[in-house]
């Protein structure tokens, strides 16, 4: 059986103006097709910007990427089409009701309007949200929003899926919920590329898993091939303190 | 097409679900357009038809203070008084009730006034006819004293002195012909008639206000200030459409749909077509408070006379400028502070220069001159060439144009700030 790439990354530097030091400098990475893709690093590493390159929302200052074979240069419109994104902030229109919410971001894909209603009811239905569907998002609490925001994400059934730390900030109820579909939606076939400063999380959840700092990728593989290149250090929280120092993050 | 239809849906819910936002979007410039034709009405009722309160002394009791008498009380602008509490004042007391401001001009005409100018009359002809000539400088001033409120506008003062001027220089003229008529007669053996009667008025003015075609809209207060305001409000749609924009950053929901198959473009089209509509029923709404509701009010009506198809074109440019600027400020704006201050600030800074509050006419040149870069100022144009000089919309489409073009360039504007902001500049 042959192994695809779902990501193809080379030599991504990207610069801010104003800051001399590159967000991410010089970044080569290979994601593979049905990973769950874990990018880890301390506040400020290059998480957010690599991961903001690949979706779209910024232009890198050189390198390429490459998405399911596309090139993101040349090829976004239908990049955006096989992609999803949840964003680490709650991206919701808190006036609106959970219902509206995604049916305008189903909507955006083009999702025909009767599956589109069959796949909300379906999703509200595994994350426990059918009995408050026609309320507005600000009388959600915190975990309710986290799996709606996940849900936003997931709607058109995308090929590779971007989560921006997707647990931060709720119950363990909503986290348990939240991470046994995810794996569920992996295991389905889809690529998953999750950033969390949660590592015992990234630890239960990731196939393979890159560590940044300071824009640069200083380790990568699968959790066995990165402990045996630790000492066989056992935890990720070890390897990681190790790697990026105890220093404290801006 | 569909992630457009999306879009729209998805702004219409936004807008409609905040209901006081929107029920202030058509209230506050409702009421701002009430409350400023109310108040200029009332100002322009109070300098020309309803009267300003003047308390009149006339000692002279003969014609000069008759004729001024005669001329203030039917001139229409003063509300005339004789008397003070019943009685006739003594000028102190008409100081007095100036400085009280009870009244807001007082005028006394010293008594003799008449006689003092026919006897003037009569000795310059007598100098004259025995040959010695005019000696100006032996003759004495008479003065007419004017009293007068110092909130009182210098249009008024100048109208009144002007009254008096032309009252005492046709009774002197009178004088001096009746005298010279009475000195010819003296020394001729054939008699002439009084050249008084071989004085009629040669030179009179006739008005005629003057518009395009043949419809004269006569113009009012309600003609000059719903175009004025009505525009006014729906500049100031720029702040709760930049507020907008800024909160749908700030909360992440432009990056989610940026990263789906929604283009930057896209997302501002949706906006702007629901913000044009919101704009144009404001519009449509102050026009027709205008129309019906302001003579319930004893305001004067709009007069739109069938004109509507045009003005409502012109209200549509005037809308995609507003929210084209409303864009460009949410787009560059970091915070709604930023948003809010610039926004209402500009605003009013194009306003201001666009004749919204002073007609550009009375501006300072320098003032003038930049007028012509306020947008509000084409689309005031507009509206009063189509509302009061009857042009045709051929005839304002260059303001049109113009808004358009203002549109298109705050729209880029908005669009590179955005690459920038990308990083792809």
């Amino acid at each position: 059986m042959t192994i695809r790439t779902a990501i193809e990354i080379k030599n991504l530097t990207k610069r801010y103006r104003g800051n001399p030091q590159p967000a991410v400098n010089g970044v080569s990475l290979d994601i593979e097709e049905g990973h769950f893709f874990g990018l880890l690093g301390p506040n400020g590493a290059g998480k957010t910007t690599m991961i903001k390159i690949m979706c779209g929302l910024l232009s890198p200052s050189s390198g390429e990427v490459t998405i399911g074979g596309l090139s993101l240069r040349k090829q976004l419109p239908e990049i955006k089409r096989s992609i999803g994104i949840v964003p680490q902030d709650i991206a919701l229109y808190s006036t609106l009701t959970a219902r509206e919410n995604l049916k305008i971001f189903g909507g955006l894909y083009g999702i025909p309007a009767r599956k589109l209603k069959e796949r909300i009811d379906k999703w509200f239905s595994i994350f426990g949200l059918e009995k408050n569907r026609e309320q507005t998002i600000g009388s959600y609490s915190g975990g309710m929003k986290r799996r709606l925001n996940l849900i936003a994400g997931i709607l058109h059934e995308p090929k590779i899926l971007f989560l921006d730390e997707p647990t931060v900030g709720i119950d363990v109820q909503s986290k348990k919920v939240i991470t046994e579909n995810l794996r569920e939606i992996n295991q389905g076939g889809t690529t998953i590329v999750y950033t969390s400063h949660y590592l015992e999380e990234a630890e239960s959840l990731c196939s393979s898993i890159a560590i940044i700092d300071q824009g640069v990728i200083i380790i990568k593989g699968t959790m066995e091939e990165i402990r045996s290149e630790t000492n066989n250090m056992s935890k990720l929280e070890d390897i990681f303190l190790q790697l990026t120092g105890m220093e404290p993050r801006d | 097409m569909k992630s457009i239809r999306t879009l729209l849906y998805k702004d219409f819910l936004i807008l409609i679900r905040d209901k006081w936002g929107l029920g202030l979007l058509f209230a506050m410039p409702m009421a701002l357009v009430l409350i400023m034709t109310a108040m200029q009405d009332t100002t322009f009722r109070s300098l020309y038809e309803t009267g300003i309160n003047l308390v009149l002394l006339n000692n002279d009791l003969d014609s000069l203070g008759n004729a001024v008498e005669k001329e203030i009380s039917g001139s229409g602008i003063f509300n005339c008084n004789t008397s003070i509490n019943g009685h006739r004042p003594i000028e102190s007391e008409i100081r007095e009730a100036v400085a009280a401001g009870r009244y807001q001009i007082g005028i006394i005409i010293p008594a003799n006034t008449t006689s003092r100018i026919r006897e003037r009359v009569k000795t310059s002809m007598e100098n004259i006819f025995s040959g010695s000539g005019v000696n100006p400088g032996k003759t004495d001033s008479i003065y007419i004293t004017l009293l007068l409120d110092p909130a009182i506008r210098s249009s008024l003062r100048t109208y009144i002195q002007s009254k008096i001027s032309e009252y005492a220089s046709k009774i002197e003229t009178r004088f001096f012909l009746n005298e010279l008529t009475l000195e010819i007669n003296r020394q001729m053996i054939v008699s002439v008639a009084n050249l008084n009667l071989l004085q009629p008025q040669t030179v009179t003015c006739r008005e005629e206000l003057v518009a395009f075609g043949n419809r004269i809209a006569i113009p009012n207060t309600a003609q000059h200030n719903v175009p004025s305001w009505t525009l006014f409000a729906m500049f100031f749609i720029v702040i709760p459409f930049a507020g907008a924009m800024i909160k749908e950053r700030e909360d992440g929901n432009l990056e989610r749909l940026l990263a789906m198959p929604a283009s930057y473009g896209s997302i501002m089209i949706s906006r702007v077509l629901v913000y044009l509509v919101v704009c144009f029923l404001q519009f449509v709404l102050i026009m027709a408070m205008g129309v019906y509701l302001f003579p319930l009010l004893k305001l004067p009506s709009l007069v739109i006379a069938g004109r509507m198809p045009d003005l409502a074109a012109m209200a549509v440019f005037a809308s995609l400028a507003a929210v084209s600027y409303g864009i460009a400020i949410g787009t560059m704006a970091h915070t709604h502070q930023q948003a809010a201050i610039f926004g209402s600030v500009s605003v009013m800074i194009l306003a201001a220069l666009g004749g919204i509050w002073v007609p550009v006419f009375i501006m300072p040149p320098f003032l003038k001159s930049l007028s012509v870069i306020s947008p509000m100022n084409w689309a005031l144009n507009g509206f009063y060439d189509i509302l009061v000089r009857n042009a045709s919309l051929s005839g304002v489409i260059h303001y049109g144009v113009r808004l358009v073009l203002f549109s298109l360039a705050a729209i880029l504007a908005a669009l590179y700030f955005n690459r920038i902001r990308k990083g792809l500049t």
